[in-house]
């Protein structure tokens, strides 16, 4: 029921977003399967865009649209080192801008400008910073300045495992408390912090981010991340859910994601941390805490 | 009958000197200036070195071309050299050297000597003598100090483009047609969308070296040229022009050293606008990019280019009277104009050539 539910408003949520955007998009590489999707840490930061490999693949417009910008090589001619090597852009007629990034040398299509969905763009992730590994693809909505996760946008990826969140941990005074191996903790505010992954169902260690991240004490929900879009504000990129949390604030230096600081209070207080991923897969994780 | 006959000669001799001082006071244009080049030293630097002489005095000149860094001597005589293993930034006090992947940069001085640190993913530039560093997805830029420190770091709403700075002001260009300007802290004085094309997005863009106007080429269908000028806090649209160019790849926009003339690329030359006659004419140069130095003394200004093959110097007097060209081998080119000397960096050769007007 749960997952039904789940999977009802992931549909529900990739259809109101192309209001204002595309009815559907194609996969940039064809059978792609994102080695990180749209809020995965990268470069001690979340990712606004995701990465599609494998490198040289051929990578297609998701959608039709017009070229705005073709760029080959690691330095723009004005001196600006280009760390997305290769960049196409595209203009699509709904408002949106897609960004094909870290390219192969001499395979954009400097001769074209209107472009159908399918079409080739070039060949993957041999340009800019992490050259060698997969392109970088972005999905922005140009009306309200945000980056859109594309993976809701795009056709799902048959997946059947669920998320794994490998631990939950209360951290204060320099000391950390795993929940589930610790019973009794003293009055006080605590950070939540999570590790958490999202495997699909191909075996690899890629560390994805999941869709969406519930935080419940007591019953109550006290954070809920929705991986749906992001926009940069007063200079911080921030996640545009009710959290709104900032990214530089938002990992770890392990990896794992700050849920935010609570007050426990004395007495029982049961914490539940549940994880989704695109196709409705869900985690839960919890324990029973004895505040004291 | 005689006195009648001189009269209108003597009226005539003194109209024609009064003509022939007007002239010589008033509408003469001073001959052209001549300069002249006269090749001083030239060194292989294709190896690695180290620098000999070290205690010696003297400034030492950073350079990157080609995949190696290093600096030099005004008389060619102490300097060193080595590869760098991805791509350099290279100011005239700090070389940052750096890894395709680099996580951690590490300085050196132009003596050679280790200096900064810095743990940070990106890749570094300098612009108007202030360290940078760009994300890896081209969305944020961070500022550094000398002494390697994080002095601020701004998220951009979309990714940039192009980047360019002055001492108190940094100017951003994003894919989606923005203009954003930050101060010299790092907060956005200036977010402004020029529009006005079907299709938008930044192609170039520059900033005054005194921080008082910004350049912009932008949009498509139809593309424009876009100048913005400080008026009390706020910058202000001072003139604008619709382009026939259709460019969807990067465009340099660039300010002459005093700032007074704007030079963009197009598609008949270099087109060249002037602040202060409000005036456009065209350098007939077809290049792709190009960099600027000043040479303030002369009131001249040198232009440098590279295709893949070749590199171009021309030095001209703004807005289009060039006075040189000089074309070398080897598209890889490093440049630099001091005093009144120019520095050449082409293939495996670095060189000193002194320019003396005569």
């Amino acid at each position: 029921m749960v997952r039904t539910v789940r999977r009802l408003l992931v549909t529900i949520l990739a259809c109101a977003i192309p209001a204002a955007g595309p009815a559907a998009l194609e996969w940039p590489i064809a059978g792609g399967v994102p080695a990180l999707t749209f809020g995965s840490r990268r470069a001690g930061r979340f990712l606004p865009s995701m990465a599609v490999g494998p490198a040289g693949a051929p990578v297609r417009a998701v959608s039709p649209g017009e070229i705005t910008f073709l760029f080959d090589g690691d330095k723009l001619p004005s001196g600006l080192p280009c760390p997305l090597g290769g960049i196409v852009a595209m203009s699509h007629p709904d408002g949106m801008i897609s960004v094909y990034g870290r390219m192969e040398r001499g395979s954009l299509p400097f001769y074209l400008r209107s472009v159908a969905a399918g079409d080739i763009l070039g060949r993957a992730g041999t340009s800019g910073y992490f050259a060698g590994r997969e392109a970088s693809f972005t999905l922005f909505d140009r009306v309200k300045r945000q980056y859109l996760n594309p993976q809701v946008l795009l056709p799902p990826v048959r997946d059947d495992r669920a998320p794994a969140v490998r631990g939950v941990f209360l951290a204060a005074g320099g000391r950390t408390y795993p929940l589930g191996e610790t019973r009794t903790l003293r009055q006080g505010t605590y950070e939540v912090v999570a590790d958490i992954l999202d495997p699909l169902s191909a075996p690899d260690a890629a560390p994805r981010a999941p869709y969406s991240i519930r935080l419940l004490i007591d019953g109550k929900e006290v954070v809920r991340y929705l991986y749906d879009a992001a926009r940069a504000e007063d200079g911080r990129l921030r996640f545009f859910g009710p959290a709104r949390r900032d990214s530089d604030s938002y990992f770890l230096d392990d990896g794992r994601i700050r849920l935010g600081q609570f007050l426990l209070a004395r007495g029982r207080t049961t914490l539940v941390l549940l994880v989704s991923d695109y196709a409705g897969n869900e985690k839960e994780t919890g324990g029973v805490l004895l505040v004291e | 009958m005689r006195d009648v006959d001189e009269r209108p000669n003597r009226l005539l001799y003194a109209i024609f000197v009064l003509v022939f001082l007007a002239y010589f006071f008033v509408a003469a244009v001073p001959l052209r200036r001549e300069l002249s080049l006269h090749s001083d030293w030239a060194a292989d630097v294709s190896r690695d070195s180290e620098l000999d002489g070290a205690s010696a005095s003297g400034p030492l000149y950073t350079f990157y071309w080609g995949g190696r860094y290093g600096a030099v001597s005004e008389d060619g005589a102490r300097r060193w050299s080595r590869g760098a293993s991805f791509d350099a930034a290279v100011s005239d006090s700090l070389i940052l050297p750096y890894a395709r992947e680099s996580r951690l940069l590490t300085a050196v001085t132009p003596s050679g000597a280790p200096s900064i640190s810095i743990q940070a993913e990106g890749w570094p530039f300098f612009r108007a003598g202030r360290l940078f560093l760009v994300s890896p997805e081209m969305d944020s830029v961070s500022e550094y100090s000398r002494d390697g420190k994080l002095l601020w770091s701004y998220d951009f709403p979309f990714k940039i483009v192009d980047f360019d700075a002055s001492a108190t002001l940094a100017v951003a260009g994003t894919l989606d047609g923005s203009i954003e300007c930050l101060d010299a802290q790092g907060r956005s004085v200036l977010s402004f969308s020029p529009g006005g094309s079907r299709l938008e997005m930044i192609l170039g863009v520059a900033l005054d070296p005194r921080g008082e106007a910004i350049a912009a080429v932008c949009g498509a269908d139809r593309q424009r040229f876009v100048l913005l000028v400080r008026k009390g806090g706020s910058f202000k649209v001072q003139y604008h022009r619709y382009l026939e160019s259709d460019y969807r790849e990067p465009v340099t926009v660039r300010f002459t050293g005093d700032g007074r003339f704007v030079l963009f690329r197009q598609s008949e030359g270099i087109a060249v606008y002037d602040r202060e006659s409000g005036r456009e004419s065209v350098l007939p140069l077809r290049v792709q990019s190009f960099e600027l130095a000043a040479d303030s003394s002369r009131g001249l200004e040198y232009l440098f280019t590279r295709t893949a093959r070749t590199g171009q110097v021309v030095c001209f007097e703004p807005p289009t009277r060039i006075i040189f060209s000089y074309t070398l081998p080897g598209g890889d080119l490093w440049t630099r104009y001091l005093g009144e000397s120019l520095y050449l960096g082409s293939g495996a050769v670095l060189g000193k050539i002194n320019i003396s007007e005569e």
